[in-house]
């Protein structure tokens, strides 16, 4: 985050009135001052900023007392007093900020998650007006050329793609993230350069000289924002091309659609006259509706035009035609984060209302104990209505305390959740000072009001005589000890819903983690590698660059096995071709069977330690031209096309009955897409039939994982200076494969520890206050001769209630949790009795250990000591 | 007249609109410049000061004098009677203490 970026985050601090008037005009401001100050300046304008905060603040508050002075019966004086008593009892005030710091900054974090991926608004002009035209299937450049004849729905349609590049500018060459796509796609964003011009069709056509727009990161990152970049020809290499003249920067503010990583953009040509032009899927299809369309009164002219398309060729599959239909773009991705968010909600939103309850359960306390100092005020002609507002201000000043400290437990979350989950926060941070920021202030409000309605009410309606004769030994009012038994209970019950997610999630993560993946998540090492385009432009010399590769890190002293991979095992992503295994017959209107695919290099198989189940791995002497290529599939796809033979020596026909690929070995099934995603035939195809230019390395060694030293030794004794990219072991990112799934039991755990905490602090203070309400009552009955056990189990009793209560609160609770976790768990029942009840057993044994304490203590008073107190 | 002080950011920025209307950015160049560079009003510092005295009614806002910021970005603000009258308030109040200051501590120096 730059620090402009901070301090125009920073001004949402100030009171809204103010920032609306001024805050522009302090932006521009402090632009000033970092243009002429320099480092002093940026600690000046913090200084300044953080004055002009608790100026404004207390002129507004000032202010807002005022207003509120006159009806309420609580103005100034009733916050001073307020501000006084929790001064004078710090264990109160520190127990009460810190319950609700914890609440409101889980709820801070939650809603800042769900702000920035289901609320916030897409950074495009008439965002509503974005569609992914049929977001299931990729495009081809004539799919994109239909849509935009075809589709009267649409104002525009275009097509991008990511592509990976190779830079050279000064220095080795680093890979960089880039986007192909037709030249109106800025047009149809609403964007525009910083600096230069957007892509023309001209640009893209055959002949034109290569052109790329540069962003305003890569720009100021690579060329150190050289305005005299524009223009110049660059090595950036990839696609065909090596070099290209740079047209153009985006504006720091411009968000690349679809993929935030992106760092340079290519044009793709739309003329079927293109020597350039080809036939294959490889776009997502964007589109920009007319104004006062809806993508629901979009989709039957969008699902006409799919069957269209499908019935003209054999490349869409039924199923996936009628299933066409458009999403807004806003909605993409959106889906698979649901889950994850609304369960971070939903946790946060458990620890507050036990937070809430438990800070209405201590300011009850409070309230109760200075029954006395009400009376005395109500009697000396203070209204009920000000000791109603005595607590309030009293609330209400805990509660932003509180919401302080949650801003601060917000942005440690951000932190921490970033470094476990880092698909979970977006790239560009979590707004969390922005509109999170106000929700949590209206919940610490909220909270404040809530947690002191109970105590104020009670307060307000005492008899000031009877309060005051009633003194120490008077017992607690039937309702107040209702309501806090009720509070008690509500913390056990969501603290059992707590605890029972946790326990869920946990055993659906071992079952997860149990998962046989069918290769070996050892110490193997593995990276990135993308061949150069300058030094190796054609498919053979791609293809070249691996075998000698491969070659060449098998031959590093110390290596056991090392090949590469188009996709590393977990990472999901569908490669797939559409085969038709020997002897199997397609009847009339099935379509025949897919296959998955993964390419790779001699020695990549037995480097991930797959599993030989049938024939060989794939050896150098398969690395051949020949009349078919050599192929290893796994038992799934072995079984399901040549059940009950050895799949061995068998083919994959090509259209013409001529085999393409000979299979030379089965493996044991490998889990590509993840672990808990339903198992798809596989086949393992020498890299040379599709030689892609990004593939993986994986290098198994002994003893271990060999040094990335070396092995970037090897790559480079192949060509100079070719980047190597994430650097992992294998075991590693199988870990990072279950992280999301890690992630939520941890926030369950922290949910569920949490409100068991509360919940066991709530029955602590019931069962204390009860018996230090008592004390003389004890003391008569240890006189009269009742037992140290029979006190003891008679105050014990009390839990009884609660626990029941709170036990039907949770189970009840945990159906429903169940049931909103269902879709993320993996071989565990969404509502499991042995999960319950042990989350029930778990409350009971604590409650009982919180009512224990102050129990034995009634136990053991001494008569005498017990009347004499009074 | 009581003894009330005026925050100094607050009479600075009286003081700097006394001969002429100014927008912000420029008030804060005229602290700047008359007290060679010392005195530098932070952002919130200045228009906090802008925004009280436009409560009291010491400063309006006023139309852009022609030719100047004629882009509508800028506000430009102007000194009230009242504004006028707090500011010299202000300034006997001042002069009164550097008086008295100079009696009892026996300094005879003038500025």
């Amino acid at each position: 985050m730059t620090f402009r970026r901070l301090y125009a985050l920073l001004l949402y601090l100030l009171p809204a009135a103010f920032r609306r008037r001024f805050g522009r005009e302090m932006r521009e401001e402090a632009e000033w001052v970092l243009r002429h100050g320099g480092r002093e300046g940026r600690a000046g304008l913090m200084v300044d900023l953080a004055r002009t905060w608790v100026r404004e603040w207390m002129d507004e508050a000032g202010a807002a007392l005022r207003a509120l002075s006159g009806g309420m019966g609580m103005g100034m004086g009733s916050f001073r007093t307020s501000l006084r008593g929790l001064v004078r009892t710090p264990g109160f005030t520190v127990a009460v900020v810190v319950t609700l710091g914890l609440g409101i900054g889980a709820n801070t974090f939650a809603f800042g998650l769900v702000d920035a991926f289901l609320l916030r608004t897409l950074p495009y002009d008439q965002p509503d007006e974005l569609v992914a035209i049929w977001p299931d299937q990729l495009f081809s450049r004539e799919m994109v050329r239909s849509a935009q004849e075809e589709l009267s729905g649409l104002q525009d349609a275009a097509g991008v793609s990511a592509a990976l590049l190779t830079l050279q500018e000064g220095g080795d060459p680093v890979e960089v993230f880039a986007q192909e796509h037709t030249t109106n796609l800025f047009g149809l964003l609403g964007a525009r350069p910083l600096l230069g011009r957007d892509f023309t069709p001209a640009d893209a056509e055959a002949g034109a000289e290569p052109v790329t727009i540069l962003t305003h990161e890569l720009w100021t990152a690579r060329f150190g924002a050289d305005p005299e970049v524009l223009g110049r020809v660059i090595e950036l290499g990839g696609e065909g091309h090596v070099r290209r003249r740079v047209i153009g920067v985006m504006p720091s503010d411009h968000a690349p659609i679809r993929g935030s990583r992106v760092e340079a953009w290519t044009p793709v040509t739309l003329d079927p006259a293109d020597p350039d032009w080809d036939d294959s899927y490889f776009m997502t299809g964007l589109g920009r509706l007319r104004p006062g369309q809806t993508v629901a009164g979009f989709q039957p002219e969008q699902k006409a035009w799919a069957q269209r398309l499908a019935e003209g060729s054999d490349w869409f599959a039924d199923e996936e035609v009628a299933r066409a239909r458009p999403v807004g773009w806003a909605e993409l991705g959106v889906a698979d984060r649901r889950p994850p968010l609304l369960m971070a909600l939903a946790a946060a939103a458990l620890i507050l209302l036990v937070a809430c309850a438990n800070v209405a359960n201590l300011v009850l306390a409070r309230t109760i104990g200075r029954e006395r100092e009400f009376s005395v005020r109500a009697a000396l002609g203070s209204g009920r209505s000000r000791a109603a507002g005595l607590v309030f201000s009293e609330t209400l000043l805990l509660g932003l305390a509180g919401s302080l400290l949650g801003v601060g437990v917000a942005l440690l979350l951000e932190n921490r959740v970033a470094v476990i989950a880092p698909d979970l926060v977006p790239e560009s941070g979590l707004d969390v000072l922005g509109r999170p920021l106000i929700v949590a202030a209206g919940l610490a409000v909220l909270t404040a009001l809530l947690a002191g309605i109970g105590p104020a009410l009670h307060s307000a309606g005492r008899d000031p005589a009877e309060a005051m004769s009633g003194g120490r030994g008077a017992q607690l009012s039937r309702g107040t000890r209702r309501l806090q038994s009720t509070l008690a209970a509500g913390q056990l019950g969501l603290a059992t819903v707590g605890i029972v997610a946790t326990l869920l999630l946990a055993r659906s993560l071992a079952s997860l983690a149990a998962v046989d993946p069918g290769f070996e998540a050892g110490e193997q090492l593995t990276f990135r590698v993308t061949a150069p385009a300058f030094s190796h432009p054609e498919d053979e010399d791609v293809e070249r660059f691996f075998r000698e590769a491969t070659v060449a890190l098998q031959e590093t002293p110390g290596v056991r096995n090392a090949g590469f991979v188009s996709r590393r095992p977990m990472m999901g992503g569908l490669s797939r071709i559409t085969a038709f295994p020997e002897g199997w017959e397609v009847a009339e209107g099935d379509r025949p069977p897919e296959v998955t695919h993964r390419l790779v290099t001699p020695g990549y198989l037995e480097a991930i330690g797959m599993r030989l189940l049938d024939g060989s791995y794939l050896g150098p002497e398969h690395d051949v031209e020949g009349a078919a290529d050599f192929g290893v599939v796994t038992r799934t796809a072995a079984e399901r096309f040549w059940p009950g033979e050895s799949a061995v020596g068998k083919s994959f026909l090509a259209p013409g009955g001529v085999p393409w690929l000979t299979i030379v070995g089965v493996v044991e099934d490998v889990r590509e897409q993840g672990p808990a995603v339903e198992l798809l035939p596989a086949a393992y195809i020498m890299h040379r039939n599709w030689p892609w230019r990004t593939m993986f390395a994986v290098v198994e060694a002994e003893g271990g994982t060999l040094p990335i030293g070396e092995a970037e030794a090897a790559i480079r004794s192949v060509q100079a200076g070719v980047p190597v990219a994430r650097v992992s072991t294998v075991s590693t990112f199988v870990e990072n494969a279950l992280r999301p799934t890690r992630l939520l039991v941890y926030l369950a755990l922290v949910a569920g520890s949490v409100t068991l905490l509360l919940g066991a602090l709530g029955v602590y203070g019931v069962v204390a206050y009860g018996v230090s309400r008592r004390t003389r009552e004890l003391g008569v009955r240890a006189a009269l001769g009742a037992g140290a056990t029979r006190i003891l189990r008679s105050e014990l009793g009390r839990v009884g209630p609660i626990l029941a209560m709170g036990g039907v609160v949770g189970v009840v609770g945990a159906w429903f949790a169940g049931r909103g976790l269902e879709s993320t768990l993996f071989g565990v029942d969404a509502f499991e009795p042995i999960s319950v009840g042990a989350a029930v057993l778990l409350l009971a044994a604590v409650a009982i250990t919180a009512a224990w304490i102050p129990a034995r203590r009634a136990a053991r008073v001494d008569p005498v000591e017990a009347l004499r107190s009074e | 007249m009581p003894d009330a002080t005026l925050p100094p950011a607050e009479f600075r920025v009286l003081l700097a609109l006394v001969r002429t209307p100014k927008h912000g950015h420029a008030i804060k160049l005229d602290v700047l410049e008359r007290t060679g560079g010392r005195v530098e009003l932070g952002p919130g510092t200045l228009y906090g000061a802008l925004k009280r005295l436009l409560q009291r009614e010491w400063i309006v806002e006023v139309d852009p004098p022609a030719g100047e910021g004629g882009d509508g970005r800028r506000r430009f603000y102007a000194l009230t009677p009242e504004g006028r009258r707090a500011a010299e308030g202000e300034a006997v109040r001042l002069r009164e203490l550097v008086d008295l200051a100079n009696r009892e501590l026996g300094a005879t120096g003038r500025p």
